[in-house]
């Protein structure tokens, strides 16, 4: 399944008038690409994958499935991992592994199977019974992961998964979740703050510039996944990184101007 | 697109003080202690490190206040007539126990609590639920509720007489009005406090909405709900007793009514005494079933 986005204006009415908060994108995902999205605070990010999610209707323009437009989220094709503290606090670990492919209306039985086989691929299998906030947030976000991992996606969608973690907890996390999901064979569209993560995980990054949210530009990571952490020491790691760097900080002291 | 910045209390501003709502996250009796939100676990704890000594204190100064009553009287810096010691109080409540009229007064009272609660509760929950789930609905009636719970209700007990008239009626429908409304504030509190978030994830792993409603809205709000269901018990103890005190001519009300109005002031107060520590333990009973539901709240190792 490629996932395609095609002219794609959204506009939030408020108070006041029209926030433009995306505007004409063009992008395709092709099955199994890894494409992260980088872009200053405020600038449609979030907007950007809820679109490509079905979460919500494009003021203009497309979102596609193989040809198919898009009109509502179907976790089967396109899974969410939210920002972070999604997982349903009143639910054990288990139970929120369960609860996407309840949702999705898979029977109780089916469910139970299917997460406990990814709790234990997340490495989480001892914490099934036990709530949230039991958990520490990288922890959290694992079985945030698992939860959308159990609908066997063809895309996964995160915003920020990690954005709420320390430095180091995140690398780890990042290495290992990519690694995984570099095997899976899964399309993976990412949101992420952080100049290291956009590189180090992505066949692509998708620049995005400050509100309305326009790509900027397209950057090609060369390299295949699930790729050692010395690719970071790479100089194809460091070019694309300090180009990034360089189309961010134009792209905020121009906003600050 | 986040949500927790976003998420707004809408129209919920103006809550006067005495309606704790699933929001503030206070047990009713205050035993969990000021628990702010999910993840600040500490003061609980430190809270209930303290417990142990804090009884003392709380007995220490209940024994204090006890014995101070007791030896003003006798010394005769209270005058016992009508102020009796808590020694007469105590043994006024043996002495009644065995009187017929204290047992069916206390029957009457607790059948009209009873129905009072149950009908204030339905009501309460199903009036909370609609407001608290539908927008139109909540802006249309929410602020009339808010309205309502800030005017004193007894003004229209007089109403109540005309409408219900003196036996069991009035207690019942004036319960039913201060319990229904209090529970109604709780259920919209508590379903304003889940988070945005979770309904997203809900929405993007495709859920029904009555799936949204059992797996969100229902385990979410329920600490909120129950501690309204509290203050439901609680409002509704207080219409009943206080429609009995001054219009009925039944259940305990009606009799501390007229045993203060024939000087038997010691069994006047042993049967507020009694029924004071009924009410408590009753709290403290819910209490013990609200924190076992909300054990999702409860801090590390809870
Ligand atoms: N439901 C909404 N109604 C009105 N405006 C919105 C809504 N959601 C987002 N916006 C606005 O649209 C713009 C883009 O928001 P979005 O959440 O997509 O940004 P983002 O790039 O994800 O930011 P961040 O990196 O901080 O998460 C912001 O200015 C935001 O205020
Ligand atoms: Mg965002």
């Amino acid at each position: 399944m490629t996932l395609k986005v095609q002219d794609l204006d959204i506009i939030y009415p408020v108070d006041g008038g029209d926030l433009v908060a995306c505007q004409n994108i063009s992008l395709s995902v092709q099955p199994g690409e890894f494409v992260t999205v980088i872009g200053p605070s405020g600038c449609g990010k979030s907007t950007l994958l809820h679109a490509m999610g079905g979460m919500l209707r494009p003021t203009r323009g497309t979102v596609e499935a193989d040809g198919t437009v898009i009109t509502g989220p179907d976790p089967r094709k396109a899974a969410f991992v939210f920002q972070d503290y999604s997982l349903l606090p009143w639910k054990t670990v288990i139970q929120n592994v369960e609860i996407g492919l309840i949702f999705a209306g898979s029977t109780k039985k089916d469910a139970r199977r299917i997460a406990v086989e990814k709790l234990e691929r997340v490495g989480l299998a001892g914490y099934r019974d036990m709530y949230p906030r039991q958990l520490s947030g990288g922890m959290q976000q694992r079985v945030a992961v698992a939860r959308a991992l159990a609908l066997e996606p063809e895309y996964l969608l995160m915003d920020e998964p990690f954005g709420a973690l320390d430095e180091q907890t995140r690398r780890a996390l990042g290495v290992d979740l990519g690694e995984r999901l570099s095997k899976s064979g899964r399309g993976v569209v990412l949101i992420t703050h952080s100049l290291e993560e956009a590189v180090y995980w992505a066949d692509r990054v998708i620049v995005l510039s400050s509100r309305p949210g326009r790509i900027v530009k397209e950057i090609q990571v060369h390299g295949d996944r699930p790729r050692p952490l010395e690719f970071m020491t790479t100089e194809g790691f460091t070019e694309v990184r300090a180009e990034l760097f360089s189309l961010i900080e134009s792209g905020s002291s121009q906003e600050i101007a | 697109m986040s949500g927790r910045e976003r998420h707004e209390a809408p129209g919920m501003d103006a809550r006067p003080h005495d309606a704790p709502t699933g929001r503030d996250r206070t047990s009713p009796l205050g035993g969990r202690g000021p628990a702010g939100s999910a993840r600040e676990g500490r003061p609980q704890r430190l809270f209930r490190r303290s417990n142990v000594s804090s009884a003392w204190i709380t007995f220490g100064l209940l024994g204090a206040v006890l014995g101070a009553w007791e030896t003003s009287v006798a010394v005769g810096a209270l005058d016992g007539r009508f102020l009796p010691p808590p020694s007469r109080v105590a043994s006024g409540i043996i002495a009644l126990s065995g009187e017929s009229a204290v047992r069916t007064a206390l029957a009457q009272t607790a059948y009209a609590l009873a129905v009072s609660f149950a009908i204030g509760t339905a009501v309460g929950l199903l009036i909370g639920m609609l407001l608290g789930m539908n927008r139109l609905l909540r802006d249309a009636f929410l602020p009339l509720v808010i309205q309502l719970l800030g005017i004193p209700k007894s003004v229209f007990l007089p109403l109540f007489i005309l409408a219900f008239g003196l036996g069991h009626g009035p207690g019942i429908a004036f319960g039913v009005l201060l319990s229904s409304i209090q529970v109604i504030i709780n259920v919209v509190g508590a379903i304003d406090s889940i988070d945005t978030v979770h309904y997203q994830v809900a929405r993007a792993y495709g859920a029904s909405r009555f799936s949204t409603f059992r797996n969100v809205i229902l385990p979410g709000a329920a600490p909120g709900i129950f501690a309204g269901m509290w203050h439901g018990i609680r409002n509704a103890f207080v219409g009943v007793v206080v429609a009995q005190l001054f219009v009925s001519s039944i259940g305990v009300g009606y009799l501390v009514r007229s045993y203060t109005a024939t000087f038997r002031i010691a069994d006047a107060l042993a049967l507020i005494f009694f029924v004071a520590f009924v009410v408590i333990l009753v709290g403290n009973a819910w209490g013990v079933l609200e924190r076992r539901i909300s054990r999702w709240r409860e801090p590390l190792g809870g």
